[in-house]
């Protein structure tokens, strides 16, 4: 009764006030209280996981998570905004290696002890691709042909510092061709007709660029990173079975402003669970292409320092650290 | 015949059927609203496709692109703001037909040729998608960086009266996109440190600010100055084009037709160059060239043709390829993925159905378009009824929503104020708004290609000489450079005729 | 004014934003490493260069037709009333554009809107018509509110002091 008084007294507005300002008030015993808001950084493949795992996590919550795109400064534009909010759990970032790639590029100010690990959802391992008429079968058929060759080879990568880029000067200096190669940067998506077209001997992408080429027999993919093979290729050998000792894989997960309360945490790390545990989850990563993997808060928190420091000490080496 | 007859139960179905209007509507609403474009329309629909079917999903998200292709020139005429950069040029003549009381036939003309363009691209794609993907194959770094330049060129065109003001706008169209993160080697370009600066200036953000804000600021100028203004159109009656003149233009439309077709085919350059390259061709060959610029109808058939044609051949690189042109089909691309569709030449094998599936939704897209712009049309010129100073507050919260929508980033509201102003008083200095559009949209193109194109021949310039595609560009680029620099030698009383009047 | 003086004033301006954008580019940018590699410095600096040449060219026509073609045209003269009120609308229109935007990340699009609109009628289009006031700021934001945020399920900011929504 008491607060109706005051509502016809204090007008209109200030009542919408006066209740916004109650129900935006923490209450962490009942989150979610109101909807998620999970920042995705990337269009493409990103944004389309991203969507896919907002829509099955808001299935086993009380409030759904929305998916909002804040794309730009390969990844800083999203982390900040994530960053500067309050850590309550509500703003989430579905983020990936890009955090430390963004940071050791000097292009943001913090680093991924920024933010609270929630869960590892997925991973993605680049390619390296090159022309079937290459005669190229193996890395070693390569390595023979770029050392006999007086030309340097080209590789095709997404640009510089990016993920792709990284993966192949680590793969090309374990191969022990690194003086060797010259890497051609292209805007997203378009290493792969370059190749076709004859203009560069090999490329490093997403096997979901590659896949209906190789079936098709124009392009072969000669490796793939990681240190095991990968599903959506089961073919295709790893780099370290043809004896360049490397394991990258770029992983996506989702992760919270730091001093965010370990019950919000554990409410979001048990919901991105049962979402990547979904059949949904599972047949959606057999389209699209990527590898669902989940990993627990305490152990992502890990590999994510882990691969921080890879990182770093890579980009010092090829001069992309600032 | 098979795949052919599944394709037909699944593109009829009454869900896909439903879906093609949908997305037609809802793209045409995105593409017609100043400050909304479809590209913010298709990231919508995209959540929406993953509980679809895949011939649902594939009918939403073309009937989208379709329609919001075809949707941003309504905006264009009517206020002169176009509602997608490929509609840029669509102002340049069907504004001022508005403007004679002729927004209806403008209206009407647009439809029919997009229409007509956009069936034409793809009976190309069906009858040779193989034949022009490798063809597009072929056009690397060198090739596109020419066929840039030569689409620069035709800013000489657009300059109006004087090509060095036609230059300068165009050198600060190309400069504002050199703000914020390097595409290629992820360095800051003059953010000034500031984390918000490395979204850098969005195409579209620009584009808004640049058309909407100084219309605004004119219509409230005149409503104050003199409170009785209303807008000379307000006699809006509804005239439609008549076959007899969309025949009079055959010959200008299929050539725009084609003409778009391969630029779309193109990756990497898309509706905004092949709009305008067609809409210089148009008036370099007319009879009347003076007459451009003043509602000939031609200057709105030709951009409109070429810019729905460049949906047919995007279309080619995108499936045969897996290669999107523009951000618009990046997400054409993704929704096709979720449904398990990858691009590249096994989709032709793989799934006949579904790509037949395709080529009916882009059909039937068309259809819509033309069933829904009939009805809309009549609706949309009644826009002109609305007192244009109501109309103004109303484009200002359209284009704060719409910016804001493109990245969910306050920074582009801001951003469109602060272009707005800029065009603003550029356009009180006489210098032409149009040029910076067009380096706006060529310029992280030009320097990308022309940077990676450096990159793969080590530093040697013989990688743009040695290519015959690359020179023919160049030497149009030439030739329409030496044609205009003649043209404004002649004597100056010829050109007194052409009082300044600075573009609106 | 004559629009030579106009002309004179635009090149000089532009001169000397391209000079400081030059200035700024060629400090803050990196190189690139020659043999191919253009870097990200060379076409920023180009452009800057080329609209400082152009702009100093239009400076130079501008001297140049003075003595050659006296009849350059006039552009008219407004009144210094209508200038202010221009120079108002102006300045009014890109403030609420930037309002907009700050207030809509603060208080939300649905509290933003109604302000936006309020504002611009009663301070650009000086209405005093409550009712089209009213009914614009309700309708717009309203109708917005429906057909973005809840039809077609766009995101509208809700605001980080208060939030509605």
């Amino acid at each position: 009764m008491l607060k109706l008084t005051r509502r016809t007294l204090c007008g209109a507005a200030a009542a919408l006030l006066l209740y916004t300002g109650l129900a935006s008030a923490p209450a962490r015993a009942d989150f979610p209280e109101k909807p998620v808001e999970m920042t995705v950084l990337f269009g493409g493949t990103a944004n389309a996981i991203g969507q896919i795992l907002a829509d099955l996590m808001s299935k086993n919550m009380s409030q759904p998570v929305v998916a909002v795109s804040r794309t730009g400064g390969g990844g800083a534009v999203g982390y900040s905004h994530v960053q500067a909010t309050a850590p309550d759990g509500y703003n989430i970032v579905w983020n990936s290696n890009s955090v430390s790639t963004a940071h050791h590029k000097g292009n943001m100010p913090f680093n991924y002890e920024a933010f609270t690990p929630i869960a590892r959802i997925s991973t993605e391992v680049p390619a390296l691709g090159v022309r079937a008429d290459a005669g190229w079968n193996s890395l070693a058929d390569m390595v023979k042909a770029a050392k006999s060759a007086d030309k340097k080879l080209k590789v095709g990568i997404s640009g510089k510092g990016a993920f792709t880029h990284l993966t192949s000067a680590a793969l090309f200096d374990a191969l022990g061709i690194a003086d060797k190669v010259v890497y051609v940067p292209y805007g997203k998506g378009k290493a792969p007709a370059e190749l076709l077209g004859g203009r560069i001997d090999a490329a490093i992408q997403w096997p979901g660029q590659f896949v209906s080429h190789a079936k098709a027999g124009t392009l072969k993919v000669l490796a793939v990173t990681s240190a095991e093979r990968i599903a959506i290729m089961p073919d295709v050998p790893t780099a370290k079975e043809q004896g360049a000792d490397i394991d990258i894989t770029m992983w996506r997960g989702l992760a919270a402003p730091k001093g965010t309360p370990a019950d919000v945490v554990a409410k979001l790390e048990s919901a991105a669970k049962m979402a990547v545990d979904s059949d949904a989850f599972q047949a959606a990563s057999k389209k699209i292409g990527f590898t669902p993997a989940y990993m627990g808060s305490s152990d992502f928190g890990t590999l994510i320092a882990s691969d921080d420091d890879r990182i770093s000490k890579l980009m010092g080496e090829l001069g992309l650290k600032k | 015949m098979e795949a052919l007859l599944t394709a037909l139960s699944l593109a009829f179905s009454f869900d896909a059927l439903i879906a093609v209007f949908i997305g037609t509507f809802i793209g045409l609403v995105f593409g017609s609203i100043p400050g909304l474009t479809f590209t913010v329309a298709l990231a919508l629909v995209l959540p929406v496709t993953f509980a679809l079917q895949p011939a649902t999903a594939i009918a939403l998200l073309l009937g989208t692109y379709i329609g919001g292709m075809t949707g941003g020139s309504v905006s264009a005429i009517l206020l002169g703001i176009p509602g997608t950069p490929s509609a840029a040029a669509t102002v340049l003549d069907g504004y001022p037909m508005t403007r004679l009381g002729k927004a209806s036939l403008a209206l009407g003309t647009a439809v029919a040729v997009s229409a007509i363009g956009g069936l034409f691209s793809l009976v190309v794609m069906m009858l040779s998608v193989d034949f022009v993907a490798k063809m597009a194959i072929r056009f690397g770094p060198a090739e596109i960086f020419a066929l840039v330049l030569f689409g620069l060129s035709t800013i000489c065109g657009l300059a109006e009266k004087s090509l060095l003001r036609g230059l300068i706008a165009g050198v600060i169209g190309l400069m504002v996109m050199t703000i914020g993160l390097d595409q290629l080697e992820g360095v800051q370009r003059l953010t000034f440190g500031s984390t918000t600066m490395l979204q850098g200036v969005n195409l579209l953000v620009a584009m808004i600010g640049l058309f909407a804000v100084p219309h605004v600021i004119s219509v409230f100028n005149t409503y104050r100055l003199d409170r009785q203004t209303q807008m000379q159109a307000a006699d809006v009656k509804a005239e439609f084009p008549s076959f007899k003149m969309l025949k009079q233009h055959f010959g200008l439309t299929m050539r725009c037709a084609a003409l778009g077709t391969g630029i779309g085919a193109i990756p990497g350059t898309g509706g905004p160059i092949a709009a305008f390259l067609a809409y210089d061709h148009a008036r370099r060959f007319s009879k009347r060239p003076d007459s451009f610029g003043k509602g000939n109808v031609e200057g709105v058939i030709a951009p409109e043709t070429a810019n729905n044609s460049v949906t047919g051949g995007t279309m080619i690189p995108l499936l045969s390829l897996g290669i999107p042109g523009d951000p618009a089909t990046a997400i054409v691309l993704s929704g096709l993925l979720i449904h398990g569709l990858v691009p590249g030449p096994m989709l032709f094998i793989e799934h006949p159905a579904q790509i037949y599936a395709i080529y009916l939704a882009i059909i039937l897209a068309y259809i819509a378009v033309v069933v829904i712009q009939f009805f809309g049309i009549r609706m949309f010129v009644h826009v002109l009824r609305i007192p244009p100073h109501l109309l103004g507050v109303a484009i200002i919260v359209m284009c704060g929503i719409g910016a804001f929508a493109i990245r969910n980033s306050v920074f582009d509201v801001y951003t469109m104020g602060i272009v707005g102003l800029f065009g603003y008083i550029m356009m009180r200095a006489g210098i032409p708004t149009t040029p910076v559009i067009l380096g706006l949209v060529l310029g992280p193109t030009l320097e990308r290609e022309y940077r990676t194109a450096m990159t793969l021949s080590e530093g040697k310039f013989d990688i743009f000489y040695t290519s015959p595609a690359a020179l023919l560009f160049f030497g149009l680029a030439l030739l329409i450079v030496v044609l205009q620099s003649m043209a404004n030698l002649r004597p100056a009383s010829e050109k007194a005729a052409l009082k300044e009047k600075p573009n609106a | 004014m004559p629009s030579l003086v106009r002309d004179r004033v635009t090149g000089l301006v532009l001169l000397a934003i391209a000079l400081v954008w030059s200035v700024l580019v060629y400090k803050t940018i990196p190189p690139g490493q020659g043999d191919g590699d253009v870097g990200a410095r060379a076409f920023p600096l180009l452009l800057g260069l080329i609209l400082a040449g152009l702009s100093a060219a239009m400076v130079f026509a501008s001297l140049w037709r003075k003595s050659h073609a006296p009849d350059g045209g006039r552009i008219e003269i407004k009144p210094a009333l209508e200038r202010r009120l221009e120079f108002s609308i102006v300045a009014s229109v890109v403030v609420s554009i930037i309002a907009y935007g700050y207030l809509m990340q603060k208080i939300g699009f649905l509290l933003a809107t109604p302000i936006l609109v309020t504002t611009l009628m009663m301070a650009v289009l000086k209405s005093r018509n409550w009712i089209t006031i009213a009914s614009m700021a309700a309708g717009l934001t309203l109708g917005c509110w429906l057909i973005f945020g809840k039809l077609l399920g766009a995101y509208l900011p809700r605001g980080t002091w208060i939030s509605l929504g």
